[in-house]
């Protein structure tokens, strides 16, 4: 029997393939992370040119995705081009699996929240977006969600208009000083079973902006149960994270 | 030129008298002395600067109203009192609650009387856009006053910008706002690049990538105030056709907001033929589609009704207040800086400045229209030119004062960098939204607060950048 339309959307997403496509692709770095194969002599070029110290290569060689910008300055400044680019993850459910390092397998891991809260959620996710000091452009891609070409309504989820209808705050920015308190009442003001969401590697860790006049990431404050890196994440890649972890994809 | 500054006040007003504008006032650290620096911006730059004894010095906003948010800024950060300064609220420390908190509460300084009352609005909105609390004082529908106060999104970008000139700091430069990305990272390497040249070839695509954003930048202002005014299928149509460039823009450059395409000295990578013959292909159909999108929205009664004479910026009000940008030339002023100061490939190519008089939203999304395609004639004109050639040289920056102007798609974004001995010891930076937020307070005057959305949307400001 033919696939209905939803489930050739939903496969679609999960395989990164976007239909229809009639712009070809000339370069293209989205969502790939550096990760070093066996020639790698651990010279360090490449955490002197990361801005962000995403990089350390101390006793062994890491890569913290949830700092990365996604700008392969690393890659470009390996001196044996031993870096390769391999495909981050869409999202993971603790900080620290963010952290990759060499010798060990790089794997997109998978999981979904907590099972009560997705029962309670359950097929129609609920978003309110927040904003503690981004850049704009992680609202422009939560703009984009919606529009014609990702829809993110016919996977049951919208975009409302108070914390108080939502299921997920999906919060951006890197939490600035005068964000903090809105911040804290926002997530109060959330009904529970609520899932927070950080959203780009500004929310995930501070971003470029770590040293300035803010906390550095939103999980200095409030409690975070999914981290989706990218700076700024795509719209296919933001859907598909929430689709998993919802576990929307499995069921029907 | 060096003035003393008592002088300060007349001098700038004979510069505005003369067709200038007060473009950027700051103050920075010279040894033990702080200078007052005031940038002027007309068919050439001007730069004054005074000297300032003790802790004050005489404010101008009395008599330049453009220089209120300045001198605000500059008494909050540097503790340098503007006397006989009408408002002097703190410009961005702040939190909605209380002093108890840390930051300086928002009083309620609404209008007082029968029937009137305040309508507190944010930081967090309904939309899906950045912090910043706005309070309407209304009676029954039409707003009598609107307070935005901003500084939500307060990260403090100069001063993470100073340190070693040859540092590397286009990525900050894309984050101060990031759909503005091209455009103030131009204005930051214009400052580092003052005694470089740059190839010619890495001037065209730079100057393809500054139209590119400029197009989408203008396309969701568009579908903006299209979902503002409840046509959902030109929202639909604007939203789409953005998409479509920020696809563009991901499968040439590797970003969608065309973050990473610039560095000192050049481009990040060339483009290839077949990246430009995609580029013109995809900008040719546009030209059809931006006239489908604006005639679709024009055609329907209730959208003008919304769109004329709503959230109206006269012309003396727009020229008091220090206006750039789009939200400038839809009240008529003639200003752009792609024109009157030519940078990067604009002094070789044809460009028309598109004008509307009546200063309303209708003007607005008009002066957009226009430019999506006059920017595509710009992306046609720098594709016939390109030539074969490097993309990429040496830059070498010297000591003194830079500053690096540029027309961003809401308006002339400015960058002052002060390079001491190889180092950046003072970095300004002003957005285009820094100086039309007062502009929108007075714009919104005497609609209802059902346009607010419309007339915010049209005039399309930035809170990241006008935060830092």
């Amino acid at each position: 029997m033919e696939d209905g339309l939803l489930k050739i959307s939903v496969k679609n997403l999960l395989s990164m393939k976007r239909p229809a496509e009639s712009i070809p692709v000339l370069y293209s770095r989205r969502m790939q992370m550096p990760f070093p194969d066996d020639t790698c002599v651990k010279c360090g070029e490449c955490a002197k040119e990361c801005r962000m110290g995403a990089i350390a290569v101390s006793d062994k060689w890491t890569v913290d995705v949830g700092m990365c910008l996604f700008c392969h300055r690393c890659a470009e400044a390996c001196i044996n081009r031993s870096l390769r680019l391999v495909d981050a993850p869409d999202y993971v459910l603790r900080r620290e699996d963010l952290i990759f390092r060499y010798g060990e397998p790089v794997e997109r891991p998978c999981g979904a929240v907590d099972e009560k809260k997705r029962k309670a959620i359950g097929r129609s996710v609920n978003i309110r977006e927040v904003d503690t000091g981004s850049c704009n452009a992680c609202e422009v891609e939560v703009n984009s969600m919606s529009n014609r070409f990702y829809d993110m309504e016919r996977f049951g989820m919208k975009v409302v208009a108070s914390p108080r209808h939502a299921d997920v705050l999906l919060v951006t920015g890197p939490l600035t000083e005068n964000m903090t308190e809105a911040l804290d009442r926002v997530v109060a003001a959330t009904p529970n079973p609520k899932v927070v969401v950080a959203m780009g590697a500004c929310a995930i860790s501070g971003g470029l902006f770590k040293d300035g006049k803010t906390h550095g990431g939103i999980d200095k404050t409030v409690d975070v149960n999914l981290y989706i890196p990218g700076c700024p994440p795509p719209p296919d890649a933001v859907i598909r994270a929430l689709l998993e972890a919802f576990g929307l994809t499995g069921r029907r | 030129m060096d003035i003393d500054v008592e002088d300060l006040s007349r001098v700038v007003r004979k510069h505005i008298e003369g067709g200038f504008r007060l473009a950027c006032l700051y103050v920075r650290d010279a040894g033990e002395d702080r200078v007052l620096e005031a940038i002027m911006v007309g068919k050439r730059i001007e730069r004054v600067t005074a000297a300032v004894d003790g802790d004050s010095f005489g404010s101008l906003t009395p008599e330049v109203s453009g220089a209120s948010l300045y001198e605000r800024e500059i008494y909050e950060t540097y503790g340098l009192c503007p006397v006989g300064h009408p408002d002097m609220r703190p410009l961005r420390s702040r939190t909605v609650w209380g002093p108890e908190s840390g930051g300086a509460a928002i009083p309620h300084n609404g209008i007082v009387g029968n029937g009137t009352f305040e309508i507190p609005v944010g930081p967090i909105h309904a939309g899906v856009i950045g912090p910043g609390h706005f309070r309407f004082s209304v009676a029954g529908e039409p707003i009598l006053m609107m307070k935005a106060y901003l500084g939500y999104s307060r990260r403090g970008i100069e001063s993470m910008m100073e340190g070693a000139a040859s540092k590397d700091n286009t990525q900050l430069a894309e984050r101060i706002s990031g759909d503005n990305a091209v455009a103030h990272t131009l204005a930051y390497l214009q400052t580092i690049e003052q005694d470089t040249k740059i190839p010619e070839r890495a001037e065209y695509i730079r100057t393809i990538y500054a139209e590119l954003e400029r197009i989408y930048n203008h396309f969701g202002t568009i579908a903006g105030i299209a979902l503002d005014t409840a046509l959902a299928v030109p929202a639909a149509y604007g939203n789409m056709l953005r998409e479509k460039m920020l696809r563009l823009n991901e499968n040439i450059c590797g970003h969608r907001m065309l973050w990473g395409a610039l560095r000192p000295g050049g481009v990040a990578r060339d483009l290839s033929d077949v990246a430009l013959a995609t580029i013109e292909r995809e900008a040719m159909k546009l030209k059809f589609d931006v006239n489908g999108l604006v005639d679709m929205m024009t055609r329907s009664p209730s959208f003008m009704d919304r769109a004329e004479t709503t959230g109206k910026l006269s012309y003396e009000d727009a020229l008091r207040l220090g206006v750039v940008g789009p939200v400038a030339r839809a009240s008529g002023i003639d200003n752009d800086v792609r024109k009157a100061i030519p940078y990067e490939a604009y002094g070789r190519i044809d460009l028309k400045v598109s004008k509307c008089p009546s200063g309303d939203v209708y003007a607005r999304l008009t002066v957009r229209k226009n430019e999506i395609i006059e920017s595509i004639s710009i992306i046609t004109q720098c594709i016939t030119r390109i030539k074969e050639g490097p993309v990429h040289t040496k830059v070498v920056t010297g000591d003194g004062f830079h500053i690096g102007v540029v027309e961003s798609p809401r308006g002339e974004a400015i960058h002052c960098a002060h390079i001491e001995n190889g180092r950046i010891t003072r970095y300004k930076i002003r957005d285009p939204s820094f100086p039309n937020w007062p502009a929108l307070e007075c714009a919104i005057m005497g609609n209802i607060v059902p346009d607010f959305p419309v007339v915010n949307k049209s005039f399309d400001l930035s809170y990241s950048g006008n935060d830092l």
